[in-house]
């Protein structure tokens, strides 16, 4: 699992690529939590190269949807593979989410 | 020789010449088969025909005589313990008693094989522990003790229990076993639902007939330790072979006797 963070004015995109797992999923939960420690944070995460998600991945996200919603924060997830969505599907989570077609639509979603 | 491929490529199970003997007795005697990945296949047979004793092998709780089990590329027959439990964690395992850890909440049970076998940190722990008990249709369950739910809640929390580490593969050894009509059938729509969602091969070791014709994609019949037949639920019902036939319909008399003849009777009193 590649995880990359970059800055799109206040908004940090993570672009995720390969597999999200038990093994990958801490790093990611750590990298994230730098960022969600902030007041109304604002976070991205690019799901277009990730080709599996298992539950640790699924919890990562969730616990971060929380605490975005404890600081007044934003988490987007955009571009999840089919196989990716159906697993938000499959936990009833698809509809807890915002997930954004693009990075576009989620850079506005963000900004609102 | 462990990292052989058996299968064709659609099997993620293949077991090749199996054989078990306890004492003179092969209770496995040359089992050949293959399990298609991501479907439900299951193991049928009368008490006694192999079946229990052939999933104990799948899972690795038993060495065989003779014979390849190959589990997702690997072979397990004498598989060194750190390899086994690589192995082990592609699979989960729902025990026909449940097996519970009655000390310990539903959530701490469920949390169990995630504190065990992974570093993740107890928050995350606790979110994958909801997220497993509603699949399983108990959301809100966690801090319930075992003896305050009832038998089929038990095998529900149980299999949240087995796909806790979202195994590729999981053995069901008799599902519907002491359950109600209705409840086993709900264990049943249980695994159909995780096998169509989740994509999970499936294993069920079964002698209930309905159960069997409402959840299996294929069929495998055991019969005095040899597979006797396979095929979809619609060829086996159908089949002409009277052994099954008579299994199927639950018939006293048969192809398969009720009783030993008086002539057998008799030699086994005389001979002894």
């Amino acid at each position: 699992m590649k995880i990359s963070e970059r800055k799109n004015g206040e908004v940090v995109v993570f672009e995720l690529a390969g597999e999200l797992d038990f093994h990958t999923s801490p790093e990611l939960r750590e990298k994230m939590q730098v960022v969600s420690q902030k007041p109304g944070h604002r976070i991205i995460v690019n799901l277009k190269k990730v080709s599996y998600i298992d539950s640790s991945g699924l919890a990562t996200f969730v616990e971060a949807l929380q605490k975005a919603k404890r600081a007044g924060g934003k988490l987007v997830l955009t571009e999840l593979a089919v196989s990716v969505k159906s697993v938000f599907e499959i936990a009833k989570l698809d509809k807890v989410f915002v997930l954004a077609a693009s990075e576009t639509e989620a850079l506005s979603v963000t900004a609102a | 020789m462990n990292k052989t491929k058996l299968d064709n490529g659609k099997s993620i199970i293949t077991v090749k010449g199996l054989v078990k003997r306890f004492g003179d007795r092969a209770v496995l005697d040359g089992v050949d088969l293959e399990i298609p990945d991501g479907q439900i296949t299951v193991i049928m047979g009368g008490s006694g025909c192999g079946k229990s004793t052939l999933l104990r092998h799948l899972v690795g709780l038993y060495q065989p005589d003779e014979g390849e089990i190959c589990i997702d590329g690997d072979n397990i027959v004498g598989l060194e313990t750190k390899k086994m439990n690589g192995v082990k964690r592609k699979f989960g395992m729902l025990f026909q008693g449940a097996a519970l850890f009655n000390s310990m909440t539903v959530g701490e049970n469920v949390a169990l094989p995630l504190r065990e076998h992974t570093d993740l940190s107890e928050e995350i722990i606790q979110i994958i522990v909801k997220v497993k008990l509603e699949l399983v249709g108990l959301t809100g369950f966690e801090d319930f003790m075992p003896h305050q739910i009832s038998g089929g809640m038990k095998k529900r929390v149980a299999l949240a229990r087995a796909i806790a580490l979202d195994p590729k593969i999981v053995f069901y050894d008799e599902p519907g076993a002491g359950l109600d009509p209705i409840t086993a059938s709900m264990i049943d729509q249980l695994i159909l639902d995780l096998s169509r969602k989740l994509k999970i091969t499936s294993v069920v070791v079964s002698h209930e007939m309905k159960s069997a014709f409402r959840i299996a994609d294929k069929m495998i019949v055991l019969h005095k330790g040899r597979v006797l037949e396979t095929g979809s639920a619609e060829q086996i019902k159908n089949t002409a072979n009277p052994y099954i036939q008579q299994f199927v319909h639950g018939e006293p008399e048969g192809a398969i006797p009720f009783r030993q003849t008086s002539e057998a009777y008799l030699k086994g009193l005389l001979e002894t």
